[in-house]
């Protein structure tokens, strides 16, 4: 049997295993040691073990944990309410106001943990009953929370960097840079397309009436609610800044600042942090179990030789190089509508990091590139992960077609900041190399 | 039957609270990394062996409560297009599926048993500066991979359980 037929056979099994709603972590185990006892013999399967065992110990997936437990304890700290509660102050006289405070919050949020789902959550409880209240339309309340969500896996911290970091050998820290540039680009285009749209139709979202206005007076004090929000995402970011902790060891900086926060905010009870170990727990499992699982299948494509056969596939298409790169960035895109980000960066990255270096591209511009298009997979329907948290929080009679009709024009602009980040490598890379 | 609900109770009452021990190790997790931190930059006394014990900590925190996360479903899957099936379908589905459960976790539990055997009898050490036993953890691997066979198990006799219920229903 030829390579080629193998490995189209390799991902047709794989795709059937997921199509039939197999658990993710198990098909990529599955697959690959069905593959491994054919094409390798049955003394491989000892080093199918060992290298999901050399997966669940790898140095850099440390941080996942350590980021996961940060954004659990950050949902019950306090920290969203106190930061919405100055930004209802702020932003409550202005048209669309509550919607653009809140991308303004995830962004900040974003800055301090390294999950989609984090803002998501603690934001969508908040601000979502908040803005139907103050009669916003449903898909002006509804799309502005997932959307701005999304942020957190681009924004710095983020454990999607870091998997992308491991899988395509790329360095940790310049992949966070990278994030910096796009991800305030969209926040800045995410609150621009509010403001407009409200402007131009009131109806969408009204200001808040004079009277429940906040008086300057009450702004100014208000302030002082900020202060830990900031002093958490300087601690976090300045200390992988100023080299104090590696980026691995903030998600423990971050951790212990926000149960530090949750302390303060007297929300530091037994109750609550047992409940946020075990969210960690399983999130944690469910994330670390498909790394393992991919680790193992990448390890069974290099030594049977499929890796290899796709990259040359890949490198000798009769296409213009930046079409290849296109086409590979649409892959990403595409398999973002049914997979996470995880298993997408697990499967794809490390095939084509080699061919993107072969086609004589930056690998850092493409996976940095990369990260804004896995977080439209988080956005964009049938399966965006913070389309269905926003499901689980918001009330019953908001259907799922409500939120994908809210999300859309939101994915269109992350979409664009994709184009403009693939036409343009300058605009991504000269913060990365700014750093020497 | 009898034998089967006592068998489901145990093995889920196991699961649940592997779960729920091993989410403390978060604690001390999280405790190593931040004192390794403040260690190193304040004091310029970095310790050899943080890294190490959370590597462990790490590694538990996965492994172990892999038959925990089965029985809270909450290993993902994608249900884009199971999910417009009827729940029987559904059933038969996974039942069907769980012969790759089993060939999956089965070698899983062979081979992590091989290599804890083999760490054992050479009483492996990790190659760092602090050089801890890692057999000990390797020994856990099988022990972890058996919950996980054992959670797979009641949920195929639970599902076993479905179908026949339904058959039940529609028989009246």
């Amino acid at each position: 049997m030829t390579t080629g037929l193998m490995t189209g056979l390799f991902f047709l099994s794989f795709g059937l295993a997921l199509a039939l709603g197999f658990p993710i972590a198990f098909s990529l185990l599955g697959v690959s040691m069905v593959f491994a006892l054919i094409f390798l013999g049955p003394t491989s399967l000892y080093f199918v073990f060992s290298s999901t065992f050399a997966g669940f110990t790898r140095d850099v997936f440390m941080a996942i944990p350590l980021y996961i437990v940060m954004s659990s304890i950050i949902q019950f700290s306090g920290l969203g309410s106190a930061l919405y509660d100055v930004m209802y102050k702020w932003f409550g006289s202005l048209r669309g106001g509550l919607a653009m405070g809140t991308v303004v919050i995830c962004t900040l949020m974003a800055a301090m943990t390294g999950l989609g789902g984090t803002a998501v959550v603690t934001m969508g409880v908040i601000a979502l009953p908040e803005m139907l209240k103050r009669n916003y339309s449903k898909d002006t309340a509804l799309g502005c929370i997932p959307a701005g969500g999304s942020l957190g896996p681009l924004i710095p911290p983020s454990a999607p960097a870091i998997t992308l970091a491991a899988f395509g050998d790329l360095s940790v820290a310049r992949l966070f840079i990278g994030g910096i540039v796009p991800g305030v680009l969209i926040s800045f285009l995410f609150c621009a397309y509010i403001a407009i749209r409200c402007f131009l139709n009131p109806e969408l979202a009204p200001a808040l009436p004079r009277e429940t206005r906040a008086t300057w007076h009450e702004k100014l004090v208000s302030l002082r609610d900020v202060i830990l929000p900031i002093l958490l995402v300087v601690a976090v970011l300045g200390s992988i800044y100023t080299g104090a902790a590696t980026p691995t060891e903030a998600g423990a900086v971050g951790a212990g600042g926000a149960a530090l926060c949750a302390l303060i905010y007297r929300r530091l009870t037994w109750r609550n942090l047992r409940e946020a170990l075990l969210f960690a727990l399983r999130v944690n499992g469910m994330v670390m179990w498909i790394m393992g699982g991919g680790v193992c299948m990448c390890a069974i494509l290099s030594a049977t030789g499929a890796s290899r056969w796709i990259g040359s596939l890949l490198v000798e298409l009769p296409l213009a190089p930046i079409i290849v790169i296109i086409l590979m960035q649409l892959t990403g895109l595409i398999l973002g509508m049914f997979l996470d980000g995880a298993t997408i960066k697990v499967i794809t990255i490390p095939i084509f990091i080699p061919v993107v270096v072969a086609l004589g591209f930056d690998p850092l511009w493409f996976g940095i590139c990369f990260m804004v298009n896995t977080i439209i997979g988080y956005i964009t329907p049938p399966f965006g992960m913070n389309l269905f948290y926003t499901k689980g929080i918001a009330s019953e009679d908001i259907t799922m077609g409500d939120i994908y009709r809210a999300i859309l024009p939101f994915a269109g602009i992350e979409a664009i900041v994709l184009i403009v980040c693939i036409a343009f490598p300058g605009m991504v890379l000269w913060l990365p190399n700014m750093m020497g | 039957m009898l034998n089967a609900k006592v068998f489901l109770r145990a093995v889920s009452f196991v699961n649940e609270w592997v779960g729920k021990a091993c989410s403390l190790f978060f604690v001390p997790l999280v405790c190593i990394v931040l004192l390794e931190v403040i260690l190193r930059y304040a004091f310029n006394r970095p310790t050899i062996w943080a890294w190490d014990i959370s590597m462990m900590l790490m590694a538990l925190t996965v492994v172990l409560p892999g038959g925990y996360l089965l029985l809270k479903d909450a290993h993902t899957n994608v249900d884009v297009i199971v999910r417009r099936f009827s729940p029987r379908t559904r059933t038969i589905i996974d039942l069907v599926t769980s012969v790759l459960f089993f060939f999956v976790i089965g070698i899983l539990v062979w081979k992590s048993g091989e290599a804890a055997w083999d760490s054992f009898l050479s009483r492996e050490h990790l190659a760092t500066v602090l050089g801890p036993p890692i057999y000990p953890l390797k020994m856990v691997w099988p022990i972890a991979a058996f919950l996980l066979l054992l959670q797979g198990v009641a949920k195929f006799i639970r599902d076993l359980g479905k179908i026949r219920q339904h058959r039940r229903d529609n028989g009246q």
